[in-house]
């Protein structure tokens, strides 16, 4: 099974892109906890 | 000479593929089966080799009577293939279900179904008892049945045994996967596996060194990591501890959690597309937006009503808490990091009503998710506003409406109406959920957050679910799940099938 380059990167994509939203959902939380 | 257009009934036809599907689940107990071996367990090494042998028997029999429809695939047609997708999930479901009882740890074998049905359909509820002296190769078994449930067993099945251009799409719509990635059936199902199994690698190798890193074993910490990346990734919710991830007691493994489950619950077309260098789609996605715009929702409302109680006073813990479950339960993975009946006494109710309806919108369209989908949601969403634009513009506008689900597509009257009629079918099936459960006893609140539960694939609990629950809701759990997941039409074509040949058979013995 092989995986090229721009496949990588599209899966680099996708975590980056979750872990920014979790992220944006964190400074939400401590906007509300403070 | 036999004539096959009397021989190569739907009952036939039926029969033979629904066969296969239980040879390869036989097949796949070799799993289990070796990993007994290695851990040297005895006892359920004996469970598998029996359940082996019933479910390969079962499957021969089933294609010894279909025998005749082996050189007729072409004459697979719709309501075959979903009739095959729906009779196979009660058939795996009653084959895969005989270690979990042989093994002791269910109370019964309805409770055994209950299990199995749960983990095929990955909801997550559980009614195995003394879940944390499970052995290695029953944990294996769990796991398993809910990681190839997300991905799609008759997929898996059938990808390999019907000849392509022959039926095969038919098989592959009938569980809900309707989505044609390459132009074969055989291509698309292999990109499928592909898809998860490199990040069932990867996302197993981050969760072995997060359980390092809190002071697990290094052989303990694998087995954790690869029942975990199933359970999250397949939107499942198992875990192997009564505990669920609230027994790692670590932000960095909730974290890992939250992003496979978040990646699990996304459309296969859409990780194909990312996959293929179409980076944009991640934005443009109707489904993205959808989740992105709910959840978020979802999220902000919880904080919002937590924050005034001071339960979680401050930001960690209410991300993880509040956040991860919110999360857990909109991508409809189950996976808790509350106790039960913290929900019911500590969540109040505008928290247990925003759980149901983010239990209830679930994931992603042909994906590991359950719940009537993002996508649906945005087209019934769309279609409210563009009969609003249609009532403010003049009448003699011709705008052509559209939502974006991999390239953009007109938004026509059929496909609102379809998306529609799926989310009524959905509304019923939880309103029916809730409204058995208030019927022996449980609160409205408690009712609904369990029938959402099960209705949506989801699998937290409120403390409804345990051995102890009435027969007949168990019975409706399991229907309600087995429905929620296959998304109605598959069952409803099996049921036509059986009325059809019920009537046919009294036909020609009345007449």
């Amino acid at each position: 099974m092989k995986i090229s380059k721009t496949e990588w990167i599209g899966m680099l994509v996708e975590i980056v892109g979750v872990l920014a939203y979790l992220f944006a959902l964190f400074v939400i939380t401590l906007l509300f906890v403070r | 000479m036999t004539n096959p257009e009397m021989t190569v009934s739907s009952p036939r036809i039926i029969s033979y593929y629904t066969g296969f599907i239980l040879l390869g689940t036989s097949a796949l107990m070799i799993i289990p089966v070796i990993t007994a071996v290695c851990a040297r367990e005895w006892e359920p090494l004996l469970d598998f080799v029996i359940s082996m042998g019933l479910a390969a028997c079962l499957g021969f029999l089933l294609i010894i009577f279909g025998r005749y429809a082996r050189n007729h695939s072409d004459r697979v047609q719709w309501k075959h293939g979903f009739a095959v997708a729906a009779l196979s999930w009660i058939m795996l479901m009653l084959t895969c279900s005989m270690p979990y009882f042989l093994s002791g740890h269910s109370l019964s074998y309805l409770d055994s179904c209950f299990d199995v049905m749960s983990g095929f359909t990955t909801t997550g509820l559980v009614l195995t008892q003394d879940l944390d002296h499970l052995s290695i190769s029953m944990n294996m078994w769990r796991h398993m049945l809910t990681f190839i449930g997300g991905q799609g067993m008759v997929v898996l099945a059938l990808s390999f045994i019907v000849k392509e251009g022959s039926g095969a799409y038919k098989f592959y719509v009938g569980e809900g996967k309707d989505i044609a990635l390459v132009p074969n059936v055989k291509g698309t199902a292999r990109i499928i596996w592909k898809i998860s199994l490199v990040y069932l690698v990867i996302g197993t190798f981050v969760f072995w060194v997060a359980g390092l890193f809190i002071g697990l074993q290094p052989v303990s910490a694998f087995l954790h990591a690869l029942y975990m990346f199933e359970s999250s990734w397949s939107t499942g919710g198992f875990g192997p501890n009564t505990q669920n991830i609230m027994y790692y007691h670590s932000l960095l493994y909730e974290v890992v959690a939250m992003v496979i489950f978040i990646i699990g619950s996304f459309n296969f077309g859409l990780h194909y597309a990312i996959w293929q260098g179409k980076r944009k789609e991640f934005v443009k996605n109707i489904e993205i937006q959808s989740f992105a715009v709910t959840s978020f929702l979802g999220c902000v409302l919880v904080i919002a009503a937590l924050s005034k109680t001071g339960l979680y006073p401050d930001a960690v813990s209410m991300f993880r808490r509040v956040v991860f479950n919110v999360i857990s339960a909109h991508t409809t993975t189950g996976l808790g990091s509350v106790y039960a009946q913290q929900f019911a006494q500590q969540w109040g109710d505008a928290g247990i009503l925003i759980m149901v309806i983010v239990m209830l919108i679930g994931g992603s369209a042909c994906s590991t998710a359950g719940g009537f989908k993002g996508l649906r949601v945005g087209i019934v969403f769309k279609g409210i506003l563009r009969d609003v634009r249609k009532l403010i513009n003049s009448e003699r506008s011709m705008k052509v409406y559209k939502f974006h689900y991999m390239k953009d597509i007109a938004l026509e009257d059929g496909v609102i109406r379809s998306s529609a009629l799926i989310i009524v079918c959905y509304m019923v099936l939880f309103g029916v959920g809730t409204l058995i459960g208030t019927f022996y006893g449980y609160s409205m609140a408690d009712s609904a957050f369990e029938a959402a539960s099960v209705t949506g694939n989801v699998g937290l609990s409120i403390g409804i679910t345990n051995a102890a629950m009435p027969v007949v809701m168990k019975i409706y759990y399991i229907i309600a799940m087995y429905l929620g997941r296959l998304e109605f039409l598959s069952v409803f074509a099996l049921i036509g099938l059986v009325i059809a040949g019920v009537k046919k058979v009294c036909k020609k013995y009345l007449a």
